[in-house]
């Protein structure tokens, strides 16, 4: 084989290579992107059909609920202008508790509640979610 | 009083490091001015920074509230270890510390002796970059930090310091860390430095030493940053895919690729370009870490600051010293040799396998900024998830593993002859050990699950081969055990990961007072749940029984904690570990009916993650005390 062949195949591998690459990162880059949404943009209908996104919120005081021996957890997250039930089945965060500001990670289901499978509170009180107002600054009469 | 004095000392320093750049730099004939005393201007500089931190940790030791920074992150009912811990536990004062650690570098680089008449110029104006390094974060501090700051009225009790950071081996790692970041700031100073001087290959020599301490101090932090995270986090994982671990995690990876680079340029005078531009690229992304953790622009457990002027002023920093470095670099770069490389030669699989150090860095550093940049264009808030990172890694780190095992046996500048011989019987090992792990010792899992094991083993074995292939003489074994260790303790932790992701159990569970579960092939069994008094918290504690084939074989304590402060509750894990496998128990909360949320898990090889970097961390250390009689032979 001439070396100017060899060069040719060489480069020709490295350029099918590189593409071959590129297409699966690419392609897991994008299944792999976490929206994240406030309550009403996921009331509005924004949230990805069948797919997992994030959505941070308060959460709306009185409305925690698990069965006795459960780890079934059900509550509402707020930003003031929607909310939304949520679904979880696990331990929750230290810092969780009614009024603090999370993010949930999951999918809607046919019902619009989000299956949580994943929820994140910071280690910090005073933490605020994106977007998120505190619970006195929202608009009354939810 | 104390503060100020500590304030003063750091304009002190400011000043210093200014002069250390401008008489370093060669502003003033060196006739007039000896290098000497820049040396000793470093010393100097090194020293007010120090006293400085000194003045802070008096005062944390004082109690001194009039300090904004000790009255947000200190109290009295502190354990005086943490006050001293604090110094460093939040913004300001670890930047201090970040800076005092790039001081400390630079006293080192000033006194070394391993520079000859011809490389003393280097030197010199290495340590004048360094000098401008400090002097741009020094002015950071003063402008944008001040841990010297005064509160007015004062209050009578400080804030506490954030529970999680009180606990030893995270008062150790941010120095660890940032002795690693701040490292990466030699060799980029001595690249430059040889850019606009001599400009040939005889940097490489001296910066090798100095990278692989730096290299070795990342290592070391990030290790223990995992660490850290598994036992106290509580929810027993051991990498996040977190903005601020692969901030660490990218400078690690082109520092390794840089030290590889390094020899090559050293021994071969062969891609002396490259060698610098990685200098340069590793550096950067200590400093792009630095602006990640300290900026809190993105969504991360660890943004512990969130101050767009800091963000700013950090990214304007980083600007500067890369964007400087880099015009320096076009102007002034000389590649090596030209020649024409054999495919299969040393030098040929190093610079391949940088390459694909430097893919997996670019591919990390594309999930991290990604969503700051969408963030920028207002497209929307997105984060980037574990998978996409477990995933893309692959592509560079498969053929990367792959290489390191041919490149054990290779030589410099032509095909090894003996190559394929000795390969033969290290592939032939490694096939064998590794589908009996993946067949025998645990179940088949899947095909990458295997793939990942065999080349577990075959880095391992090629590893160790170097060591056995010579005649058992120590003078000649102690050269080869720097890259045998490194290599080996690679092997070990590309196991530990392999056979945890794929083998490990983990699961939330309710469990009753006395009710049992399974965890894989061990039973665990909630006993009862007391509460109970630490020095500076409550604790409810649970009482685990894990037992194997009916034979007990431990009892693990979870606790849940509440600190004195207003802070909100801890977990503190209850893990019973060998070098075989990790049991992991965190308890949840109460459930209600004398039931209780469990965080179960079964981790086999774990501990084999953070072995591979302690046996990397002695490889390195081999190779710094080898290059000690260098020093005395030339001097």
């Amino acid at each position: 084989m001439l070396p100017r062949h060899r060069r040719f195949i060489g480069l020709v591998t490295i350029v099918i290579g590189v593409a071959l690459a590129s297409f699966f990162i690419l392609n897991s880059f994008q299944k792999n992107l976490l929206y994240y949404l406030t309550p009403i943009q996921v009331e509005l209908g924004e949230a990805p059909d069948n797919k997992e996104f994030r959505m941070g919120g308060l959460v709306l005081p009185g409305s925690f609920n698990r069965e006795e021996g459960s780890l079934i957890a059900e509550f509402t997250l707020t930003d003031g202008e929607a909310a939304i039930k949520v679904f979880y089945s696990g331990i929750l965060p230290d810092l969780f508790r009614e009024g603090q500001g999370i993010i949930v990670k999951g999918k809607l289901d046919e019902r619009g509640y989000l299956i949580a499978s994943e929820v994140l509170a910071k280690h910090d009180e005073n933490y605020m979610p994106p977007n998120i107002k505190p619970l006195d600054q929202m608009k009354e009469g939810l | 009083m104390i503060p100020e004095i500590g304030q003063i000392l750091l304009i002190v320093a400011l000043a210093t490091s200014l002069l250390q750049f401008f008489i370093g730099i060669g502003f003033y004939k060196k006739s007039i001015i000896n290098s000497g005393v820049v040396y000793n201007l470093s010393a100097v500089h090194s020293s007010a920074l120090f006293i400085a931190m000194v003045c802070l940790a008096y005062s944390f030791l004082t109690d001194d509230f009039s300090v904004l920074y000790i009255a947000s992150n200190s109290n009295t009912n502190l354990p005086n270890i943490y006050k001293i811990a604090a110094v460093w536990g939040a913004h300001e004062g670890s930047l201090l510390l970040w800076i005092f650690l790039l001081s400390l570098w630079g006293v080192l680089l000033s006194f070394s002796r391993k520079f000859n008449d011809q490389t003393e110029i280097l030197k010199l104006r290495a340590v004048a970059i360094m000098g401008l390094v400090s002097f741009c974060f020094i002015l950071f501090i003063l402008y944008t930090s001040n841990p010297f700051e005064r509160l007015f009225p004062f209050p009578e009790q400080g804030r506490s310091l954030n529970p999680l950071l009180q606990d030893p081996a995270l008062a150790i790692h941010p120095p660890i860390l940032y002795a690693g970041y701040v490292g990466l700031a030699v060799p980029f100073s001595l690249a430059i430095a040889s850019l606009i001087t001599i400009n040939d290959h005889q940097w490489a020599g001296i910066a090798r030493v100095w990278c692989i301490t730096a290299w070795l101090f990342l290592t070391g932090g990030i290790a223990l940053g995992s660490w850290w995270a598994y036992y106290e986090l509580g929810w027993g994982g051991w990498w996040f895919w977190d903005p601020v671990e692969n901030a660490s995690l990218m400078p690690w990876l082109v520092a390794t690729a840089l030290v590889h680079s390094l020899v090559v340029t050293e021994k071969q005078k062969l891609f002396n370009g490259f060698s610098v531009l990685l200098a340069i690229i590793a550096f950067s992304l200590s400093l792009l870490g630095t602006f990640l953790v300290r900026s809190g622009v993105l969504i991360s457990v660890h943004s512990f600051a969130s101050d767009p002027e800091r963000g700013m002023f950090i990214l304007a920093l980083i600007g500067v010293l890369t964007g400087g470095a880099l015009i320096i670099y076009a102007l002034r770069v000389k590649k090596g040799e030209k020649r024409s490389l054999e495919i299969l030669s040393r030098e040929s699989l190093l610079l391949l396998n940088n390459v694909f150090l430097c893919s997996a860095a670019a591919l990390i550093l594309i999930g991290t900024l990604y969503p700051l940049i969408v963030e920028m264009l207002d497209a929307g808030k997105i984060s980037v998830g574990p998978p996409y990172f477990n995933f893309v890694i692959l592509f560079p780190f498969i053929p990367l593993v792959f290489f390191i095992g041919l490149g054990v046996f290779s030589t410099w500048n032509s095909t090894s002859r003996n190559m394929v011989s000795s390969i033969k019987w290290v592939l032939g090992l490694s096939l064998i050990a590794g589908l009996v792990t993946a067949f025998i010792v645990f179940d088949y899992s899947n095909l990458l699950t295997t793939i990942g094991i065999i080349l577990a083993f075959w880095t391992l074995i090629s590893g160790l081969s170097p060591i056995f292939r010579k005649t058992f003489v120590f003078r000649d074994i102690i050269k080869v055990l720097p890259m045998s260790l490194a290599h080996i303790g690679l092997g070990l932790t590309i196991l530990g990961v392999t056979v945890t992701s794929s083998y490990g159990i983990t699961f939330d569970e309710s469990l009753r007072l006395g009710q049992s579960t399974k965890v894989g092939d061990y039973t665990f069994k909630l006993v009862e749940v007391n509460n109970n008094k630490g020095p500076n918290y409550d604790a409810k504690t649970a009482t685990v029984e894990i037992s194997l084939d009916g034979q007990e074989i431990a009892i693990i304590y979870p606790e849940k904690r509440i600190y004195d402060t207003n802070s909100p509750s801890m977990t503190e894990a209850g893990i019973e570990s060998s070098l075989r496998r990790d049991l992991f128990v965190a308890l949840g909360e109460e459930l209600g009916g004398n039931s209780w949320s469990l965080h179960l898990q079964y981790k086999p090889l774990l501990r084999l993650i953070w072995l591979g970097p302690f046996i990397m961390i002695l490889g390195g250390l081999v190779r710094i005390y080898l290059a000690k009689p260098l020093t005395r032979s030339m001097s």
